[in-house]
């Protein structure tokens, strides 16, 4: 009876509104359809906006990277954005999109001709690359070098790992639960052209087994000149080998991932362990199924966080600490994973 | 104070949206599905105008940076060309190009954003300042004749030039891609807002067509009503319902208007019946009136011939002649006395046919002393109607004129019969004579049945009085007429049939049976019979 009377009431009101209710919802559709458009419009203005902020920065610094697209320089370039969101600066990404070591002494010439606030590069061609930072800090530019030095050169910093270091890092993971055997680590045959400073890897690593009588250091020589010699060097050296190599310790990704492969052809990937510098998702999913015994990594992050905290100290206070080491982090079966996840954020 | 203002805006928003007038129904859905229309297509349009601007602004600059690259080429050909030749030409065109190429530097970026193509700018603009201090110091150094300097000025400059040259191809790419992705972006947020928009237009569309709906039924339904009722109304039927509209519009006014019509056409209608029944009772009034007053003429025609002196006198005129010894003188007066008796009888009263008949006879009698043997009398009377009953004074008047009018000039054979006969249901009396007859004139005269109506009685008395028998016949007779019409309701009661070729007069009484209850002769309400 109530819910009859209630429909009746209802059916009145309807009756009597309906026009004014037709109405208000035409007035309530477009409103909400006006909203919808409006954000729609917001977004494809952002879309298209040029700018992340209209705050104008005060330091315009430049970022030379071996390779702009590589993940590794690309997390150098969140770490150097993070620290030139703090210092009120602006970094800018360049180099070659593919490795080429004319270029980053090109975009240090550039740079310097642009009269920018300050120049972070790494050095791919020693030479090269210490005449354009000379020429750069002669125009009274900062320059900061990171990953590898240019030591010869006039820059006011070197923001990277220890050589030293590392060569003795790498001798604890190879020697220090079983001294036996002959170790090969893979070296550039032209020092002067090798990005990193292997020479004083070597040392470290030699001063270090220099303890293990039993162990065998031997160097292999790579040719850089063509992208494929490595591989020809790396298998002529399994062939020839007589089962005596328990270890093998790689300088860069590219030389890592081809001595895998190249064992796991050879079926040698129970006797000989793998070491290596720096990692990639290939390289962490080797670590992750055993392939890999180790690998050695820098923090790209804190190494471009660093090179750009250096430039704006130079730039507020005229000078900096001439080397900021970089943390050494050694990634195994161990603590792959958390490597692995967070490669993947 | 603002939440008044705030209200009374409301109310007055409320009062506009509210439909009550058609007007307003149709216009609103309109006005409002036009205006959203229209606003949404604007607001799409500037959207889309933003959007073409910033990417017309693009191209634009890049259409600038190609006019920068142009210049800067100008100024290297004009450097290399002084350097080479010392030409004042080369020189002059040298340092337009450098102006050129300083203006065009301005128009770049040269803040620090966050955004890789404003810093590409940055450099661009900074390279080419680098560029011209390179250059003017060469030109500075051929001046001065310093050839290593001129030469390493000039190296450093088409360094430069170069880098430049490399970033505007940069520059140019990464607007270019970025034009590319903003433009995909864009095509495909506008596909979105498009959809969007027809979405809304489709709702609106089909939310306005729902109120035109509405709006039309609540339009013609209660029009369709109206047409029905009023249709209705038109047949004569008045008793419809009254239609209720809710609206509050024109309709809604009508519909009121058409209820306001039905009821006030029912009080009129009904007016009109009560003055139409009080007309008849009025005019049925006046008849009784005029009965009322016709009877009293009766009684006062009646009451011309006083006859109580003289029955008296007549009366003590026979005994007088019976002590005498005179016979047939006794009889004679004793006629006379019976015949005025029964005029002092019927005053008030009617008469049945016999006691007619009887006075009738009396008459006779009396005219026969009179006349002697000049008139021959012979009735022929059923025993059967005697008892009918009919006013007073009816047959005497007859016979009176008979003897007066039909016979007035007969010396001998003058015959009078009088006829009592059933004639169906009705009494035919006839009363005949032999005389000349009456002419058609005469006849329609007497048969006229105003002529009681219409003449007072002071007019009969004195028409009587005056003495004039002819005169007086005829007034008796048009009495009688008057009175059987009246007493009988009924026009065909007397009928006189003469005229030439007919041989004398029949006046011809046709006298209808009462009931009982409609006998005393004054009941007004009685006048269903014939007219």
């Amino acid at each position: 009876m109530d819910r009859r009377n209630l429909a009746i009431r209802l059916r009145a009101f309807l009756a009597r509104h309906l026009y004014l209710l037709a109405v208000l919802s035409i007035l309530l559709l477009s409103l909400l359809a006006l909203l919808a458009m409006n954000a729609l419009r917001q977004r494809l203005l952002d879309q298209t906006q040029i700018l992340a902020t209209d705050r104008e920065a005060r330091y315009h610094f430049i970022l030379v990277a071996e390779q702009t697209d590589s993940p590794y320089w690309q997390e150098v370039y969140a770490g150097a954005r993070a620290a030139a969101a703090e210092v009120d600066a602006v970094v800018e990404l360049t180099g070659p999109k593919s490795f080429s070591s004319d270029q980053t002494a090109e975009q240090i010439l550039i740079a310097s001709a642009a009269r920018l606030d300050g120049i972070a590069t790494c050095v791919v061609d020693t030479d090269l690359t210490t005449q354009a930072i000379n020429q750069a800090v002669k125009a009274e530019i900062p320059v900061v070098t990171l990953e590898y030095d240019a030591a010869e050169s006039l820059r006011q910093c070197f923001v990277g790992v220890n050589s030293y270091d590392l060569g003795q890092t790498f001798g604890r993971l190879v020697a220090d639960e079983n001294p036996i055997g002959e170790i090969i680590i893979l070296v550039s045959e032209d020092p002067e052209r090798a990005s990193l400073s292997e020479n004083q890897i070597v040392a470290g690593l030699q001063d270090y087994l220099a303890r293990f009588p039993s162990l065998t250091l031997n160097s292999l020589e790579i040719n850089r000149d063509s992208a494929f010699s490595a591989e020809q060097a790396i298998r002529d050296l399994l062939v020839k080998d007589q089962q005596t190599v328990r270890a093998i310790i790689s300088l860069n990704v590219g030389d890592t991932l081809r001595v895998v492969e190249a064992l796991v052809d050879d079926g040698r990937t129970s006797t000989v362990s793998v070491l290596g510098y720096q990692e990639n998702p290939d390289v962490l999913e080797y670590i992750q199924s055993g392939l890999i015994q180790a690998v050695i990594a820098s923090d790209p992050y804190q190494i471009g966080y660093d090179s750009i905290q250096a430039l704006a100290e130079i730039k507020t206070n005229n000078r900096t600490s001439d080397y900021i080491p970089s943390d050494l982090v050694t990634i195994d079966a161990d603590n792959v994973a958390t490597y692995l996840r967070g490669d993947s954020q | 104070m603002k939440a008044v203002f705030f209200g009374s805006w409301i109310r007055k928003l409320k009062h506009f949206v509210t439909p009550n007038s058609l007007f307003k129904r149709l216009l609103i859905p309109y006005l409002l599905t036009g205006i959203l229309v229209g606003a949404s297509t604007v607001y799409n349009i500037l959207s889309i105008n933003i959007i073409v601007d910033r990417l017309n602004a693009t191209y634009e600059s890049n259409a600038a940076i190609f006019d920068l690259v142009l210049t800067l080429g100008e100024v290297q050909t004009n450097t290399e060309s002084y350097l080479s030749t010392k030409s004042s030409t080369a020189l002059e065109n040298f340092y337009r190009a450098s102006d050129s190429l300083k203006e065009k530097a301005v128009l770049l970026n040269d803040q620090v954003y966050d955004a890789q193509p404003l810093l590409l700018e940055r450099n661009i603009r900074r390279m080419i300042e680098s560029y011209n201090a390179e250059t003017q110091s060469a030109i500075q150094a051929k001046r001065g004749r310093d050839i290593a300097a001129y030469t390493d000025h000039y190296n450093k400059s088409t360094q430069i030039y170069e880098y430049i040259i490399m970033y505007a191809d940069q520059l140019n790419q990464n607007r270019f891609e970025s034009n590319y992705s903003q433009y995909r972006v864009m095509g495909h947020l506008l596909d979105q807002i498009q959809l969007l928009d027809i979405l809304i237009l489709a709702l609106i569309l089909g939310i306005n067509f729902g109120i035109v709906l509405l709006t039309a039924l609540r339009i013609t339904k209660p029009v369709a009503q109206l047409a029905q009722r009023a249709g209705l109304v038109a047949e004569g039927n008045l008793d419809v319902a009254p239609i209720d509209v809710d609206s509050h519009d024109e309709v809604h006014t009508l519909a009121k208007a058409f209820n306001a019509m039905i009821i006030s056409l029912r009080a009129y209608v009904s007016q009109i019946r009560d003055n139409l029944i009080r007309e008849t009772y009025q005019k049925e009034h006046e008849l009784v009136m005029e009965n009322l007053l016709q009877v009293a003429q009766l009684k006062n025609l009646q009451a011309q011939i006083n006859p109580h002196f003289l029955f008296n006198a007549l009366n003590t005129g026979a005994q007088m002649a019976m002590l005498e010894g005179a016979d047939r003188t006794s009889e004679f007066v004793e006629h006379v006395a019976d015949f005025y008796r029964y005029n002092i009888k019927l005053f008030d009263r009617d008469v049945t046919l016999r006691e007619e008949i009887q006075m009738a006879k009396d008459y006779i009698y009396i005219q026969k002393v009179r006349f002697g043997d000049r008139i021959t009398y012979n009735e022929s009377i059923d025993p059967d109607c005697l008892s009918i009953r009919m006013p007073g004074l009816v047959l005497q008047p007859l016979l009176e004129n008979a003897l007066n009018h039909g016979l007035k000039d007969m010396e001998q054979g003058g015959q009078v019969d009088l006829v009592a006969q059933w004639k169906g249901d009705r009494v035919e009396v006839l009363v005949h004579d032999n005389g000349q007859g009456m002419d058609p004139e005469k006849i329609r005269q007497t048969l006229d049945a105003k002529f009681m109506a219409t003449a007072s009685p002071g007019q009969l008395a004195s028409e009587t009085a005056e003495g004039q028998p002819g005169t007086g016949a005829g007034i008796a007779l048009s009495n009688v007429v008057a009175r059987l019409r009246l007493f009988f309701h009924c026009e065909d009661v007397i009928d006189i049939i003469s005229g030439p070729g007919i041989a004398g007069t029949t006046i011809r009484l046709s006298l209808p049976v009462l009931a009982e209850a409609s006998l005393p002769a004054p009941a007004p309400a009685e006048t269903t019979g014939e007219n």
